[in-house]
């Protein structure tokens, strides 16, 4: 596989695609800061670095879908798929050389937006106020995060021989699973009282009322799906990121190690059946 | 003998769809192996089931001796290259940074001989060009440079001279005789151009639906097609009369053209007839080929 894996890195460091994520999504990063940063001088808010260390991992899902799409789609259109099977490399060794390329590249692209995030963010807003290991931390959830993303889109990439196809599916699916966690999350952050409600006595008097339960909120047996969706789907870790930390750190990681390996898996034994034209 | 490729009962169904069967293939060492069929005979469908590229439904097959159900299959097909329908080439790379690719992917140590790969496929003066501009002879010349890459010893080309010019077509032809002759390998060529591989083969395989229909020698297929002379005569009964009194087997076509077959001396042929008052307006050689051989082998009702 290290042949393999030697061809993929090459073959990475002159892909547009991947420079241009790297040159992008830091970017993106950079106008969030100083836009960020010009509100805040302006007196609409307080903000510090500590906002925007997992900015990265909100964008980092798009680049990887498009990205493995392209990439491996690539491998079918050109037909070079063919040249490594042809001269004896294993479906599963080309099938993980795949998801590893993918992997690093998506992790990467990260890296360059984190560095940045740092370089542009400490002179803006000073240091972050949170301890070092607990950001490292974060870093490596988000790291699991990335993992899960390769494996679910390395799977359609592998399957689907058509590149179109392949990465309309991949992007169209980033966006569904965008979506589809940002709703849950917020279908999680509903509040379990509503508060805040005011009724008007007959001589003008605003009275505030008690606290009332709120029917949006999630309970019971229903909750407990939506927090294990929230934490299998694998952008709910980016977002939650994002909004001050993981819920359930430990069931997160799970789920996307079990993500990782059970898109591999499933990849892999479909792969091996599959008939390549 | 010593076969490089041989399959047993090969079976390959789509489905409900069998799109081979049954198929038993012997490719000799050292051969240039003519794999001739029509469209959707199966051609492209057996070369995929031999590059690994698809499993066969039922049968087997051996690839230096080793059969595709052993492990070790993947150590025989370290020493083949393929061009399986089109180029397999990324085509946002250039001639060598392509090669450079495969030489990775073959685990190569250096890129040493990439001047020399290029070079044999004439293809050395491209240099940053990307495989995108090349002509479609380029491409199938790349292609084969990068089948070529890893010095195999079976090379297998589906349907190479399909959408090249006259001029393509000859130059991959002196390709591939070059690379028999001079490196011994041992070729398997699918092809519908009949003419172009008549002048290749060593061995011929035919395939029709899927099943084939004969393997022979291009030694044995050239004893096998009838060779005839054609006349065209000014006194027809005068010819039949000479030849039966030869004992020589003949057809009439009209009152002044006969086709003659079997050995018979042009001068005596002429003054015999002259010694019967007919005239010879016109005599030439006409060879059954592979083309018409072929078309016999499938019941010369079949159309491209």
């Amino acid at each position: 596989m290290n042949k393999l894996l030697s061809a993929g890195f090459a073959r990475l460091w002159k892909n547009k695609f991947f420079w241009l994520g790297i040159v992008l999504l830091p970017g993106i990063i950079v106008l969030a800061l100083s836009s960020n940063y010009h509100d805040m001088k302006l007196g609409y808010f307080q903000a510090h670095l500590d906002d925007f260390l997992y900015g990265a991992y909100m964008f980092i899902g798009i680049f990887t879908a498009v990205f493995a799409s392209l990439f491996l789609g690539t491998e079918y259109s050109d037909g070079t798929m063919r040249n490594k099977l042809i001269i004896g490399h294993s479906r599963v060794s080309v099938y993980l050389s795949s998801l590893i390329v993918c992997f690093i590249s998506s992790l990467i692209v990260s890296l360059a937006a984190i560095l940045i995030t740092f370089a542009v963010g400490i002179p803006l807003f000073g240091m972050p106020q949170t301890p070092p290991a607990a950001i490292v931390l974060a870093y490596l959830y988000g790291s699991l995060m990335i993992a899960a993303l390769s494996g679910v889109f390395t799977l359609l990439s592998m399957l689907i021989s058509s590149k179109p196809i392949s990465a309309v599916t991949c992007t169209v699916g980033i966006f569904i699973l965008m979506f589809a966690t940002t709703a849950i999350i917020q279908r999680l952050q509903a509040p379990e009282m509503l508060t805040g409600m005011y009724d008007m006595s007959v001589d003008g008097n605003i009275i505030p009322q008690e606290p009332v339960p709120n029917p949006y909120y999630l309970r019971g047996m229903t909750r407990t799906i939506y927090e294990f969706l929230r934490d299998l789907l694998p952008l709910g870790i980016g977002i939650q990121l994002n909004q001050g930390g993981l819920q359930h750190p430990l069931q997160s990681c799970l789920l996307a190690v079990f993500v990782t390996a059970g898109t591999t898996a499933g990849g892999i034994l479909a792969f091996r059946r599959k008939d390549l034209k | 003998m010593d076969y490089v490729l041989d399959t047993k009962g090969l079976q390959k169904k789509y489905g409900s769809l069998t799109v081979l069967n049954n198929v038993n293939m012997h490719i000799p060492r050292g051969a240039i192996y003519g794999f001739v069929g029509k469209n959707g005979a199966g051609k492209t469908t057996l070369i995929r089931l031999i590059c690994g590229l698809q499993f066969p439904t039922s049968g087997e097959y051996s690839l230096f001796g080793i059969s595709n159900t052993s492990g070790e299959i993947i150590k025989s097909r370290k020493r083949m290259g393929a061009v399986v329908e089109t180029p397999s080439i990324y085509l946002d790379m250039s001639a060598e940074d392509n090669l450079k690719e495969q030489y990775r992917i073959l685990g190569l140590p250096s890129f040493e001989t990439i001047p020399e790969l290029l070079k044999l496929v004439s293809l050395e003066g491209t240099g940053k060009k990307k495989a995108k501009n090349f002509s479609l002879g380029m491409r199938q010349r790349l292609g084969i440079a990068i089948a070529l890459a890893g010095n195999p010893d079976f090379l297998v080309l589906d349907e190479p001279a399909n959408g090249l010019d006259p001029e393509g077509i000859i130059e991959i032809r002196e390709l591939i005789l070059k690379l028999n002759r001079e490196r011994g390998i041992t070729v398997l060529i699918s092809s519908h151009i009949l003419d172009e591989l008549s002048r290749l083969a060593t061995h011929y395989g035919f395939i029709d639906h899927g099943a084939i229909l004969k393997e022979i020698s291009a030694e044995d297929l050239e004893a096998a097609c009838r060779k005839c002379l054609c006349v065209t005569v000014s006194d027809m009964p005068a010819l039949c009369i000479t030849l039966d009194a030869a004992e020589i087997e003949y057809r009439v076509l009209s009152d002044s053209q006969a086709e003659i077959y079997g050995s018979i001396g042009v001068t005596d042929l002429v003054e015999a007839l002259s010694a019967n008052g007919c005239v010879i307006s016109n005599l030439h050689e006409r060879e059954e080929g592979l083309e018409s051989y072929y078309m016999n082998l499938i019941g010369g009702t079949h159309h491209e």
